[in-house]
């Protein structure tokens, strides 16, 4: 009991004695809110309709021909098929056949929207993986889905079972149309694939010919080659060079040769001699009456005719024979030597011409090979961009080679794992539990409602006493009042019965025991009649008991 | 044990005025009155003797002669506690005790102790009777009470009375070695207890365990001469009681 010394600095906080007391203030609320809140649960386990779980299990099994040998496509994850199988399946057409098959829902099909009821239906479906410890290729341990179970959930067990069984078959025959078209389809995607790498190729080579065609001479391959025209072209110059001074050379002895050879001749240089001076005479004088008297001048023309009559060779023998006859003198003759010289001085001449017109060759030569030179040097210059620009095209024509023999590969192992899927050698699902007829309901777990109720009483109970408590300002309890005064009461005086009060009070408690073990005593016959036996109740809670303590180790 | 009780209760008086009544009582009205004091050997009258102890205590410290007893609101006990304050601190053989009943709105001192009463102090308020005549002694050597007898129209407005003061002048100058102690009216009901508080040299406060609000006591509290406050008392507590068994032997 508290009673005064005051202690000025103790702090009269709440303690959890003053809980207990407040629990025990408040009993008849505490006591009365669970008894409403457990009433509820145990109404709710009575009334809640049984729904049954029929349930199939289905086995992913290996496939037959190792992967090793045929890889496989098909390379999702058995949980992401599972699931991506499920959206195919439970497709909203195929679950109104089933429905309108089976006569499921019906009431909800008329209240609610249809799209709500297959909702429903959906939920009512569970499709749950299996895993389990595996080795995977590379030896290490993991977790791999090996199996997965496909459930429906039903008031009607034979409902249950029925739809179940509907559903599993359908997961079946989904599966394998699934697996195959995917396998398809890999396929035709790489034909596609590489038909188009390898018209892409042609255009490639067609390219690279048009290329090469265009630019024959400037190709990488043919830089030596026309290094070594440019390098013959450039020797053939200088011995094109080399000969024709060689000619000029010759040239010159035969000039000098004809000029000796015409010092030693007698008349016809003379003649020939005279008549150059004649006519350079004829000429001046031309010239001068020209200029004077006109070019239509009777002498001028006179004087032009004269000098063409000399210049005519025939005509200038003549006219030489006549001056020689005219001075008399005659003209010579050619005496065989003389002749003789004549000839060697054709001879010379017409070597002279030789020389002359074989140096003109020589220069048509020059020219046109100093022309193939320029050409080639041009050439040799494009050459650096051309041989980038082929480089670029032959790059990509062989980059198109590479994808497309990859590409064949690839088509040619899908092709194979395409053969798999149909001849069903691969991995796939089989049937290993069908769905049974289920005896007993899944739902509701009418053990767990009523102790989860228990709990929940028990807590609502608690609960409302704390709340009703925080909104309760007055004092109780010793400790209340000294945080208030600063200081705890002198004394706590308690309080007392009359005697009356003892008596109601005595009467009130019997009341209150009777009332207890009088609903207790109701609630285990319900429950013994409706739900089911007490001392089978008994063992079922044993055993549960017994499973929770295992499953904790 | 009814006729021990009784042996103890049938006292005659003995400093007591000559006119004072002596009305033994019985056991059973005290027990429908909550008056335990009388019942030594009992956990609630120890409880009380602890009170009187310590009031005692406290108010020789301050050389105080009147106490007040007052709580906030009604029905949380001050009378019961005052009257057994009284009874207990009559057993202490140092001092007598007077006991007088200020509430007159609810006056019931009489029916606590079971006695019929034809004067009171609404009489002597009223001019229809003495002090003297009104007193009563309980069967308890050393105590003697006072009581209100009725209600009085405007009780509100009686105790900051100047009869009321005369009154209380009287008392404390009659009997200069006697205890006085004053059974106030609930503070937050009427109106003048601070102007009473001048004649009073100390007070007690009653609380009832879950009767009245933090903010009520507060107020009250604020109403009152903190300078004269020796303590509190948290009556009619049900829970949080240590009782030892063997105080059960007794009864």
């Amino acid at each position: 009991m508290e009673t005064a010394e005051p202690t000025p600095n103790a702090n009269f906080a709440k303690t959890p004695g003053d809980y207990v007391d407040l629990l025990k203030r408040r009993r008849g609320l505490a006591f009365i809110t669970g008894a409403m809140v457990l009433a509820a649960a145990v109404t709710a386990a009575v009334v809640i309709p049984p729904v049954y779980r029929s349930t199939a299990t289905i086995l992913i099994e290996e496939p037959e021909v190792p992967p090793d040998l045929v890889q496989s496509t098909v390379t999702s994850y058995a949980d992401q098929r599972i699931q991506m199988i499920k959206y195919r399946v439970l497709t909203s057409q195929n679950l109104t056949e089933i429905m309108n098959r089976f006569g499921l829902y019906e009431d909800s099909r008329q209240r609610r929207p249809m799209t709500e009821v297959i909702d429903n239906f959906r939920e009512d479906i569970q499709v749950e993986p299996i895993s389990a410890n595996v080795l995977n290729p590379s030896g290490n341990a993991t977790r791999a889905t090996i199996a997965f179970t496909v459930s429906y959930d039903n008031q009607v067990p034979r409902l249950a079972q029925q739809v179940a069984n509907e559903l599993v078959t359908l997961y079946l025959s989904e599966n394998a149309k699934e697996r195959q078209g995917q396998a398809a389809a890999a396929t035709k995607f790489l034909r596609e694939e590489s038909d188009r790498l390898s018209s892409r190729i042609r255009e490639l080579e067609s390219q690279l010919a048009d290329f090469k065609l265009k630019n024959g001479n400037t190709l990488p391959g043919q830089a030596d080659g026309n290094r070594d025209v440019v390098l013959l072209t450039q020797r053939d110059i200088q011995d094109i060079d080399r000969r024709l001074d060689a000619l000029k050379e010759r040239r010159t002895y035969l000039e000098s040769e004809i000029a000796s050879a015409a010092a030693r001749g007698p008349m016809s240089q003379q003649v020939v001699d005279a008549t150059q001076e004649r006519i350079n005479v004829l000429q001046a004088e031309y010239a001068r009456l020209q200029s004077t008297r006109g070019a239509k001048h009777p002498e001028v023309l006179r004087l032009q005719d004269e000098i063409a009559a000399l210049q005519n060779p025939q005509t200038a023998r003549n006219t030489a024979a006549r001056n020689a006859a005219a001075a008399g003198t005659t003209l010579r003759t050619n005496t065989p030597a003389e002749a003789q010289y004549d000839q060697l001085s054709m001879q010379l001449r017409g070597q002279l011409n030789d020389v002359m017109s074989e140096a003109a060759a020589l220069q048509n030569q020059r020219r046109s090979l100093a022309q193939t030179l320029t050409a080639v040097q041009q050439r040799v210059a494009q050459m650096p961009e051309v041989e980038r620009a082929y480089l670029t095209l032959s790059r990509d024509y062989e980059n198109a080679q590479r994808m497309y023999s990859e590409t064949r590969n690839k088509q040619l192992a899908a092709e194979l794992s395409e053969q798999l899927e149909m001849e069903s050698k691969s991995e796939r699902f089989s049937l290993i539990e069908p769905p049974v007829l289920p005896s007993e309901p899944e739902q509701p777990n009418r053990t767990l409602i009523v102790a989860f109720g228990a709990m929940l009483a028990f807590a609502a109970g608690i609960g409302i006493v704390l709340l009703v408590d925080l909104f309760d300002d007055r004092i109780h309890g010793a400790r209340q009042l000294a945080r208030l005064t600063g200081e705890l009461p002198l004394v706590v005086v308690p309080y007392v019965y009359t005697p009356r009060e003892r008596l109601s009070r005595v009467t009130q408690q019997f009341a209150y025991m009777t009332t207890v073990v009088a609903v207790l005593a109701v609630g285990a016959v319900t429950v013994h009649q409706r739900v089911m036996p007490l001392d089978v109740l008994w063992f079922k809670l044993v055993a549960t008991g017994h499973d929770a303590v295992a499953a904790v180790r | 044990m009814m006729s021990r009780t009784e042996e103890r209760l049938r006292v005659v008086s003995t400093d007591a005025a000559p006119r004072t009544r002596v009305i033994p009582l019985k056991e059973r009205t005290l027990r429908k009155h909550r008056i335990v004091a009388p019942f030594l050997g009992q956990y609630e009258a120890d409880v009380f003797r602890t009170l009187r102890t310590l009031v005692s205590t406290r108010m020789t410290e301050r050389g105080a002669r009147t106490l007040g007893i007052c709580s906030a609101r009604e029905g949380e006990g001050k009378s019961m506690v005052a009257l057994n304050l009284a009874i207990s601190s009559a057993f202490d053989v140092n001092h007598t005790i007077l006991l007088v009943e200020l509430d007159f709105r609810w006056p019931r001192l009489h029916q606590n102790l079971g006695i019929r009463v034809t004067k009171g102090l609404a009489d002597v308020l009223s001019g229809n009777a003495t002090i003297g005549e009104c007193l009563i002694n309980p069967g308890y050597e050393r105590l003697s009470v006072l009581p209100a007898r009725a209600t009085l129209a405007r009780s509100s407005e009686t105790l900051a009375s100047p009869a009321m003061a005369e009154i209380a002048k009287e008392l404390r100058e009659r009997y200069p070695d006697r205890i006085i102690i004053y059974d106030l009216p609930p503070v937050l009901l009427s109106d003048d207890c601070l102007a009473f508080m001048q004649h009073l040299d100390a007070f007690l406060f009653v609380v009832g365990e879950g009767r009245t609000a933090k903010q009520e006591v507060d107020r009250a509290l604020s109403l009152t001469d903190p300078a004269k406050l020796i303590g509190t008392v948290l009556n009619g507590a049900r829970n949080n009681v240590d009782k030892p068994k063997y105080y059960y032997a007794n009864h």
